[in-house]
């Protein structure tokens, strides 16, 4: 019994030694051939999310309707892997963007305000609010990866995105405002008269967050990917008191990669 | 494939959404939306069945039923509608108010209620009580001398002078102001369609202006580009000034004798340029002012209240009598805009008088039981309800007189 358990560690290990250097080499063969570990990735792929607040307050009864808008991710990313085996490495890149989002929700006692040119209706708001956003930017990932296995990479970091355009405005109707405070003056709105907002301008320019990144390599070169950018910054400016919750940009990437060398 | 993606990724956003919306949050309001008092006989002390119901048709704190000047009520059974899950309380009362709970009413008592929202975070204060109608001398004359700012300081209110005092609902004339302050909060008081003028009058005065005004970015966010001046005995609910403004304007106050004429001095200036509701110039046209008074029975045969607002003012089946300044019309009954308006009013002041023509006979139990009301109406945009006008046309109104059958 003792020299059966014995053989079978033996064995184990020996198989275990001739494992390794198998891997290594599945390693080698579908990760970069650059002398240098460097790799140079060009993506293309299909963004959808939204900017939400979190966690939903409960001001917000129900979401009636979504639907992305644009959807378009396109960039370049340079990797370099470390150490004898580079299964770890570090990665940056750079992203254009356009995405956004139209959603309708209902609601209960928002606070909100409508600012158009110095005039301010402000108060709470029951009924249908209707938001368009709109970003167009770009994202500088600064990641960690690590190749989970030979097809397989995991990454994740920070990622910085500057907006080129940002638009957030809507509507809200069939509902009525109380001004100021919810026992204030009631003021109903239809559809056909909706009270339009536009925050655009207390849009901050830039943003920040992080990101986690999973890819699977289909081919050497060929790779599918699908992505998740979390922004951690409210995407008003620190000064916008207007909504009384902090919004964050989350938007989530599927789409095709190729590795040049 | 897009669209497939999309749903699957909504599915996913709306579950996770879902499950993460709170439970909904406990109602932040606390009105009292309909008063009630529980009698056998609302006749008893109301000369209608129906005022013995209040409901809020103007952001108020007050809540007031009118009885018959002669009446005496005593205790009377209240009912409360108040937002749901708010409770209401009389003022230094522990115990919530309960519906059916009978209430002192003698001498004009005035009771303090305090409704407190469901959750708990917000109060209103109101007075209720049941006041006396004050009896109708069926004559009044009105030099607009008794104005002042309005509470919150931003636009002018007239109280009524005379016998109109104890006759207009909340014994003011009425006007669209309160709308206007809406979609121009930053207005200055001068800068409202109504305005009073210090020294102004044909008699040196004061009178009131009514101006077509720009409303500014929210006026054309809502497609309401212009409001006319206005001036009118009756309600503006505010409440649906941005909706129907239309509906906002609710016009009238009964009567017991037979009105024969309504007189006014007028000046008038029309704006430069008539704009459609769209805002685009209509060269050819020139703004009017309008000036009418109205007739009709405010009860139906089976008791329900009438009340006619923008929408039904001049064509309602309920009017029995009517007097307008003179316009043209087409050949159909619709207005027709000109560029040579009939109605005579010019930059000089004059005396106008509206004499009204009674397409039937007042019936003399109706008139007793107050089932008739008068509308008084000025306006410096006569398409001003239909958001048509010109931006700066002005009617100057003084001393308008009401000439009943009797006294």
């Amino acid at each position: 019994m003792h020299r059966a358990f014995l053989t079978l560690i033996v064995l184990c290990l020996a198989l275990g030694a001739g494992a390794e250097p198998a891997a290594n080499e599945k390693y080698r063969q579908w990760g970069t051939r650059h002398p240098s570990g460097v790799q140079l990735r060009i993506n293309a792929g299909y963004a959808i999310g939204g900017t939400t607040p979190l966690p939903l307050p409960a001001e917000i009864r129900s979401i009636d309707r979504f639907r992305p808008y644009g959807g378009l991710n396109v960039g370049f990313e340079a990797s370099k892997m470390f150490g004898k085996k580079r299964r770890w490495g570090l990665a940056a890149g750079l992203h254009g963007f356009l995405h956004g989002m139209k959603t309708g929700a209902h609601v209960k006692g928002y606070k909100m305000a409508i600012v158009r040119d110095g005039e301010k209706m402000a108060g709470y708001f029951t009924g249908v609010d209707e938001t368009n956003v709109r970003l167009v930017g770009m994202t500088i990932p600064l990641k960690g990866v690590w190749r989970a296995s030979h097809r397989w990479t995991i990454e994740a970091g920070p990622f910085f995105q500057l907006f080129k355009k940002r638009e957030f405005e809507g509507k809200v109707y069939d509902g009525y405002l109380r001004e100021n405070t919810p026992t204030g003056q009631k003021i109903e709105m239809s559809q056909a008269n909706a009270a339009s907002y536009d925050f655009s301008e207390d849009m901050r320019s830039l943003d920040y967050g992080l990101t986690f990144n999973f890819d699977w390599k289909a081919t050497r070169h060929w790779s599918l990917y699908g992505n998740l950018d979390w922004g951690m910054t409210d995407v008003f400016k620190s000064n916008f008191q207007t909504i009384a919750f902090p919004m964050y940009s989350i938007y989530a990437n599927v789409g095709v990669a190729y590795s040049v060398f | 494939m897009k669209n497939l993606l999309s749903a699957a990724l909504f599915a996913a956003l709306a579950i996770s959404l879902g499950a993460c919306m709170g439970d909904e949050p406990l109602n932040q309001e606390c009105d009292i939306t309909e008063a009630r008092l529980e009698m056998d006989n609302p006749l008893d002390i109301f000369e209608q069945a129906h005022e013995a119901v209040w409901k809020e048709l103007e952001y108020d704190s007050t809540v007031c039923f009118l009885a018959r000047p002669d009446a005496q009520p005593r205790e009377i059974a209240l009912h409360l509608t108040l937002t749901p899950g708010a409770t209401a309380y009389i003022d230094g009362q522990d115990t919530p108010f309960q519906n059916g709970t009978k209430v002192d009413f003698t001498d004009e008592k005035k009771h303090s209620f305090k409704v407190v929202s469901e959750d708990r975070q917000w109060t209103r204060r109101y007075t209720l009580y049941i006041g006396h109608k004050i009896p109708y001398e069926g004559h009044f004359t009105e030099t607009f001398s008794n104005y002042a700012a309005e509470a919150t300081g931003h636009y002018y209110v007239w109280k009524a002078e005379g016998a109109a005092a104890g006759w207009f609902t909340d014994g003011e004339w009425k006007n669209g102001n309160p709308g206007f302050r809406l979609s121009r909060s930053s207005a200055k008081p001068d800068e409202y369609p109504d305005t009073p003028v210090k020294g102004g009058g044909p008699d040196g005065s004061d009178c009131i202006k009514l101006e077509t005004c720009d409303t500014g970015p929210f006026g054309q966010m809502v497609n309401m580009k212009l409001a006319s001046g206005s001036l009118f005995n009756g309600v503006f609910d505010v409440s649906n000034a941005l909706r129907d403004a239309l509906k906002a304007t609710q016009f009238a106050s009964p009567f017991k004798y037979r009105p024969i004429s309504v007189s006014a001095w007028l000046r008038y200036e029309p704006g430069l340029t008539f704009e459609n509701r769209e805002g685009q110039p209509q060269p050819g046209i020139v703004d009017e002012p309008d000036f009418y008074a109205v007739v009709y029975r405010n009860t139906t045969p089976q008791g329900q209240p009438v009340v006619i607002d923008g929408n039904d003012v001049l064509n309602s089946p309920a009017i029995v009598a009517i007097a307008r300044l003179p316009h043209l019309y087409n050949p159909d009954g619709t207005d027709r805009l000109t560029g040579q308006p009939i109605h005579g009013v010019s930059g000089k002041w004059q005396k106008f008088t509206l004499t009204l023509d009674y397409r039937e006979p007042l019936d003399p139990e109706v008139l007793r039981k107050n089932g008739y009301s008068l509308v008084i109406s000025f306006a410096s945009s006569w398409q001003g309800a239909y958001f048509k006008g010109a931006i700066g046309s002005k009617l100057w109104v003084d001393n308008v007189e009401l000439t009943s059958s009797e006294k």
